[in-house]
């Protein structure tokens, strides 16, 4: 039995992969928050991911093409995140916002998590009726 | 080669520790040297170290982690103090202090150390992300 086809646990996966992704470009807008000229980075909302709209990725035709680092079809980055402050050498991370998206995302990580905890619960609370 | 992002993200956070590290070493070396003075009459004090950050691609993560660029030098001028018996002092009796501000340095102490604590949240957090996806197996 494939869990995936069931849609609930394909949703609560999707969105911790989204969830794991943002979390790691925050980390990467963290640290880079004292290089000179760095732009912060930040996903596409989730809904906008889910609205159908597949990102579009090459197809390897050939043996001899390389492989990307992201699987297809991961979560698209947003063109211009919304940021809270420029300072003057060009640097766009506000760790007060990075602070703030992280536990966002930690909060949610643990809400998907127990939706896809409850999900299992009930699969086998119907095995053990039947 | 590391494709789970919550790995990632420790390694990429790790690399914020390091050069925030790095930071507060230069800053220790500075304030430690704020009165070194030249070691012969007339030469030059100590000169003030300066660091800088860029972004670096990490090729196990794919992922931009940060990285000291390179440790310069204060090209600053140096202050003049009047102190004739000085062992540093020039024939006119002045000598050359050290182009170290203390107060910029504390400024710089201050947001590597909150730099510092950044990355550390973010282990922290992603740390509670990872615990929580163990705790599905345990239910």
């Amino acid at each position: 039995m494939d869990f995936s086809n069931i849609s609930v646990f394909r949703l609560a996966g999707a969105r911790l992969d989204y969830l794991a992704e943002r979390q790691r470009l925050i980390a990467e807008n963290v640290v880079n928050a004292n290089t000179p000229d760095y732009q912060a980075k930040d996903l596409k909302p989730f809904e906008s991911l889910m609205n159908g709209q597949r990102p579009v990725t090459p197809s390897r035709t050939s043996s001899m093409h390389l492989a990307g680092l992201r699987p297809a079809g991961s979560a698209q980055e947003a063109r211009r995140p919304d940021q809270w402050e420029v300072t003057p050498d060009g640097n766009s991370v506000s760790l007060e916002q990075e602070m703030n998206k992280g536990s966002e995302t930690r909060d949610a990580f643990s809400l998907t998590a127990g939706v896809f905890q409850r999900n299992v619960q009930m699969l086998r609370a119907a095995w053990r009726v039947g | 080669m590391i494709t789970d992002p919550l790995s990632a993200t420790l390694r990429i956070a790790s690399s914020g520790l390091q050069a925030q590290g790095t930071r507060l070493r230069v800053v220790a070396e500075n304030i430690a040297n704020a009165d070194s003075t030249a070691p012969t009459a007339g030469g030059d004090p100590y000169r003030r170290k300066t660091i800088s950050f860029t972004s670096a691609m990490d090729r196990s993560t794919g992922s931009e982690i940060v990285k000291v660029k390179q440790i310069g030098r204060d090209r600053s001028d140096f202050q003049l103090a009047y102190d004739p018996s000085h062992p540093a002092a020039d024939e006119k009796g002045y000598v050359k202090r050290p182009n170290v501000q203390p107060l910029i340095e504390m400024m710089d102490m201050r947001e590597a150390s909150r730099s510092f604590e950044a990355s550390v949240n973010v282990i922290e957090q992603t740390r509670s992300m990872m615990n929580r996806m163990v705790d599905l197996l345990r239910s």
